[in-house]
């Protein structure tokens, strides 16, 4: 199961034609989800798709206030991981689930391309993937390329 | 003025809040308090923001970025500069984090200073905070038998030198702080002893 996030207009998302199957998840502006549906999907599925326009080298603000409303699939503990510390994470994916994150937008410039790359990897040892693929696109047409690295 | 936006942060009960500490080192200066909310009064934010000799944001780090709110917040104010507000003042960020290490708001912090570049504003000077869950010691003094206050709390020196830089309005180097009196694993350890307590409370008051 894949869970996509992308704080596209719904008429761009449809253009991109993603293949989805019964059980994948999508969360956008028109398809809301509550925070313990986010939850549940986060700590089952085996992609997690990040899709989002690049503001000021991060994610957009739709795509951080999903993210925030991930708190509690964290669990309260905190551990050493990478020689840091992290919050433990619950899902029973861990370490098992990939996570893509596609930033698109017109003039990123190189630092805003290298804060948007580390917060990439960042957010994906904070969340335990298993590995972190991460792509930029200049036009949000470009986007469709997507459809051959989505499962 | 200084334009203080509160975009958020908590500091652990017992401190002594971050815009107070600010506030003491500017001496007569006027410090102006915004929190920043979904409906604000945008006539009079883009007024301060014009009027303000330096503008410090406050705000949590979760997952290597400051909240939601936030980016909408400086999105809009990208929006005004565009549309011919100008903004003079120096930017100053103060971002916490409740892990351990301050470097882990660098992500965020890089977020601010290319929305400075972004907005045409000048980047002042960034402190991040880790460790934030860090609560003031109390100790017993034995000769009084009376419970004080530690006041060597770790935030406050560095709370202190960076609003020197806002007070002067120069720029400086970011510094990432933690709290250097506990150990990284005590930090965990401690951290996850309170966690486990007040969850046994919670199960036992249900």
């Amino acid at each position: 199961m894949k869970m996509i996030v992308h704080d596209m207009q719904e008429e761009s998302w449809h253009g991109l034609g993603v293949k989805l199957q019964e059980k994948d998840i999508v969360i956008s502006d028109a398809a809301a989800c509550t925070g313990s549906e986010i939850e549940s999907a986060m700590g089952s599925c085996c992609q997690l798709i990040l899709i989002s326009r690049c503001v000021y080298g991060g994610f957009s603000p739709f795509i951080q206030g999903v993210l925030e409303k991930c708190r509690r699939h964290f669990g309260p503990l905190l551990e050493m991981r990478h020689g840091q510390t992290h919050y433990e994470v619950k899902g029973g994916n861990k370490n098992t689930f990939g996570m893509v994150c596609c930033f698109y937008g017109e003039h990123i410039t190189p630092q805003e391309e290298q804060s948007a790359r580390l917060q990439s990897v960042s957010d994906g040892i904070s969340l335990q993937a298993r590995g972190v693929k991460i792509i930029f696109y200049d036009t949000i047409e470009k986007l469709s390329q997507l459809k051959g690295i989505i499962l | 003025m200084i334009l203080f936006l509160d975009g958020g942060y908590t500091l652990a009960a017992g401190n002594e809040t971050c815009a107070e500490i600010i506030q003491k080192c500017l001496q007569h200066e006027e410090l102006v308090l915004v929190k920043l909310e979904e409906n604000m009064d945008w006539n009079s934010v883009y007024r301060y923001l014009e009027d303000a000799h330096a503008i410090v944001l406050a705000a949590d780090v979760y997952l290597d970025s400051v909240p939601s709110l936030v980016l909408r917040f400086l999105e809009k104010v990208e929006q005004a500069v565009i549309g011919g507000e100008s903004i003079g003042g120096r930017f100053y960020a103060i971002l916490y984090t409740e892990l351990y290490e301050g470097e882990q708001t660098s992500v965020a912090m890089d977020v601010l200073k290319n929305f400075c570049v972004h907005a045409n504003i000048a980047w002042g000077r960034g402190l991040g905070i880790g460790g934030n869950k860090m609560e003031t010691h109390t100790h017993k003094d034995v000769f009084w038998g009376r419970r004080h206050k530690n006041t060597s709390d770790y935030r406050t020196v560095s709370l202190q030198e960076h609003a020197l830089f806002i007070r002067e309005k120069i720029q400086g180097t970011d510094v990432y702080i933690k709290p250097e009196e506990v150990s990284r694993k005590g930090y965990i350890r401690k951290m996850n002893q309170k966690m486990k307590k007040s969850n046994r409370v919670k199960i036992a008051l249900n």
